[in-house]
């Protein structure tokens, strides 16, 4: 049974997979075929989605149930829970669950970032012209999905850049993504950090316009992720790596800008993202107006290429601890920061994916975050810089 | 027949210290907080000094529930009232962690001190989730597309003023998924619009503050908002609510149980075989609810159907002990401000509060 679902389908023509290797023997050998994969409706999950619309997953042998979370910290309460033992979570959650730093710990691994770029802050349109950089945002109310979100700690680190302390000068509101651009419209807030189909979607609406897109503060940055719970993974090493193949095909398939539309047209249904076409066409083709009269075309808007750079999470993890979100954890050096990193990224499975796909594989020595370089090796040299 | 002492039974479901001298004065004022004199909320910031106010919040954080689940029983040996607002507060606390924000973290921190009083206004939402009723309040939008709130909780607890209820309700028209979406909403009772009905002259727990709110056009942030999950939402709150709520119905059978076994000897006697099988089944439940309670939110979760089941057993058991503790008693069973006589208008209170043992019964049977 489980030989006839994997054998054929790679071969399939009309999908993703048309033309690309078999499964090894090994893994078609799955312990268990029906798995439950917790997503968030937005750009960020496409290779999640992306792998159920296009039936990725069947052809890998899973039968994959996806269930959809509005709320981050209902989906790590889920997830610690057992509710659902793989997911996407925002780039920073698994380390910060897998290490304890907040309440709700369970053992994980992060595979994959699912996303690069993709997200911006919108400003209301009450404010146009009025905003010409970060200083700016002194005394407005700006809305932020999560605490352990590259949103919130890129947005402060940003504020710091025009001179603000985001804790004094901002008034910082966590907010379900879904409430922000009525929230923006009605005036509850000013200004929001999130993915751009929010960004879009207050364009459309006129409620707002985009001030910044988070790839021109730190370019290629990580978005969201996909974890698996470790007792799961080492329970299942054969669906574990089914999952990476599944959702490295898949989002190797969305990255190529030729399949941008397509995808777009795909997940717009209901069942996936339920999002209005021309806003997720905007969002992945990177064609779009910014709420102030201008059009724009910008193909890396958003990026899907999933392997996950040390550096990501040397940054993050920098960052977290910058801003209080470690709990009683504290890293110092480069190795500390490596060996925390390390253990929830599982850079090694995840290229031995992706170089059969021919993804991007390679380690980055360097990020550029906010202009100025940050080497993962020596994190402490850029929060000083700060 | 036997003429031994039937045998204490072994109530304790985890090891927690709860300061003596808080004990004491549940006890004391118990019959003040049945007649509604004092407060039950007078207790919560005493609890919350002493961390015994946010334990396990939320699903079982750091395996803290089986603890405040054994102060919910320890209170509800000596007060049903203190026990019940306890319950109350601790659920609101609950909801608010686990839907995260800043608007909830803003409320947590009064709340987990207990300054604030948490209202858990839930009893309509938990129908609706078992398929069995209609919420009461719907949300509209204003001409500015503010969110408005209307409608009615036919019954909560711990409506003090200064209180802040969570609740659900319908979302706006032609919003969410269809065109019923449901949502879990935080309003402060002391927003414009909130109107606590007037004091119910209740059987027993007049100190928890406990009637009906009308809401009429009460306007609400988007951050008040704090689920649009709502199956998700009620799925993960359900089994910390049944348990504590078997908490409190345990806590005052082990009393009925205590007083009815000091009292067992003479004429008595003829209760002892009914005494002896309720302990053993008390002492049988208080196991079950270690277990489960320990196993919410892990790999190895209670099932639905057994945490109904338990609800539904420790409700009876509690009734079954007031009443054999008013039997055996005498004449001080019937005075109305005697201990016994509270405990068995206290009991008197379970099949009635929601979830109803019609509910429960209802909802067992259609498997649900």
């Amino acid at each position: 049974m489980l030989s006839a679902c994997t054998s054929g389908a790679p071969t399939g023509s009309g999908t993703a997979s048309a033309g690309l290797r078999p499964i090894p023997a090994a893994e078609a050998d799955l312990e268990q075929r029906e798995i439950t994969i917790g997503f968030f409706p937005i750009t960020c999950s496409s290779p999640i989605v992306n792998a159920a619309a296009m039936s990725i997953f069947e052809q890998y042998g899973l039968d994959v149930t996806l269930r959809r979370y509005t709320g981050w910290a209902e989906l790590w309460i889920a997830f610690v829970a057992g509710e659902v033992d793989a997911t996407q979570f925002l780039a920073p959650m698994p380390l910060a669950i897998h290490h304890g730093f907040a309440s709700g710990q369970r053992a994980l691994r992060l595979p994959y970032v699912t996303n690069t770029n993709g997200n911006g802050i919108t400003v209301s349109q009450r404010l146009a012209g009025q905003m010409s950089g970060p200083g700016d945002f002194r005394g407005l109310r700006l809305g932020l999905p999560f605490d352990y979100s590259v949103h919130n700690l890129l947005a402060r680190d940003y504020l710091v850049s025009g001179g603000l302390d985001p804790e004094e000068d901002v008034d910082l509101r966590i907010m379900r993504p879904a409430d922000m651009v009525t929230a923006l419209a009605v005036g509850e807030i000013d200004a929001f950090c999130l993915p751009d189909q929010f960004n879009q979607r207050a364009v459309a609406e006129g409620v707002g316009f985009i001030h910044v897109l988070t790839k021109d503060l730190w370019a290629d940055h990580p978005c969201c992720s996909f974890a698996v719970a470790e007792d799961f993974a080492a329970q299942n090493p054969n669906v574990y790596m089914a999952l990476l193949r599944a959702i490295g095909e898949s989002a190797l398939y969305v990255d190529d800008p030729e399949h941008r539309a397509d995808t777009a047209a795909l997940m717009s249904q209901p069942a996936y993202l339920g999002l209005p076409e021309p806003v997720l066409n905007s969002v992945l083709t990177g064609d779009f107006p910014d709420g102030t009269g201008n059009e724009h075309s910008i193909p890396d808007r958003i990026g899907f290429q999933p392997y996950p750079h040390e550096s990501y999470g040397i940054w993050i993890l920098n960052a977290l601890q910058r801003w209080g979100l470690t709990g009683d954890h504290s890293f110092t050096t480069g190795a500390e920061y490596s060996r925390a990193v390390s253990e929830v990224f599982d850079s090694q499975s995840a290229g031995s994916v992706l170089s059969d796909f021919g993804g991007v594989t390679d380690e980055r020595t360097e990020e550029t975050v906010l202009g100025a370089p940050f080497n993962p090796q020596r994190p402490a040299e850029w929060s000083e810089r700060l | 027949m036997s003429t031994e002492t039937p045998p204490p039974v072994d109530s304790t479901l985890a090891a927690v210290e709860i300061p003596a001298d808080l004990l004491a004065q549940v006890d004391d004022s118990a019959e003040a907080i049945d007649a509604g004199t004092v407060a039950a909320r007078e207790i919560l910031p005493q609890l919350a000094a002493a961390g015994l106010l946010d334990l396990g919040a939320p699903s079982n954080n750091s395996g803290g529930l089986v603890k405040q689940a054994a102060v919910i029983e320890a209170l509800g040996q000596r007060s049903l009232s203190a026990a019940f607002a306890v319950w109350g507060h601790r659920m609101s606390i609950e909801y608010l962690c686990l839907a995260g924000g800043t608007y909830a973290e803003s409320l947590l921190p009064a709340m987990r001190s207990g300054e604030v009083p948490g209202v858990s206004g839930m009893a309509s939402a938990f129908k609706t989730y078992a398929g069995a009723g209609e919420l009461g309040l719907r949300l509209t939008r204003d001409g500015q597309g503010r969110l408005l709130l209307s409608g009615k909780l036919p019954w909560a607890s711990n409506l003090h003023p200064d209180a802040v209820a969570v609740t659900a309700a319908y979302g706006p028209e032609g919003e969410g998924d269809g065109d019923r979406s449901k949502l879990i909403i935080a309003v402060p009772l002391s927003a414009p619009g909130v109107q606590v009905g007037t004091r119910l002259n209740l059987l027993a727990l007049q100190g928890t503050a406990s009637t009906s709110v009308t809401l009429d056009n009460v306007p609400l942030s988007e951050e008040q908002v704090l689920s649009t999950d709502f199956e998700g939402f009620m799925t993960r709150c359900r089994p910390t609510f049944a348990v504590l709520q078997s908490s409190f119905c345990l806590g005052l059978a082990a009393a009925s149980h205590r007083h009815t076994r000091a009292n067992i000897s003479g004429i008595n006697e003829v209760f002892r075989q009914e005494l002896h099988q309720l302990g053993d089944e008390l002492e049988a439940r208080t196991k079950q609810l270690r277990d489960y309670a320990e196993r919410v939110a892990t790999s190895a979760p209670p099932q639905r159907q057994e945490v109904l089941s338990l609800r539904l057993a420790v409700g009876h058991l509690a009734l079954a002990l007031a009443t054999l503790e008013v039997k055996t008693v005498g004449g001080k069973g019937y005075i109305s401000n005697s201990d016994p006589n509270r405990r068995y208008r206290e009991a008197t209170f379970i099949p009635v509060q929601s979830p109803s043992e019609a509910q429960l019964r209802w909802e067992l049977a259609q498997g649900r």
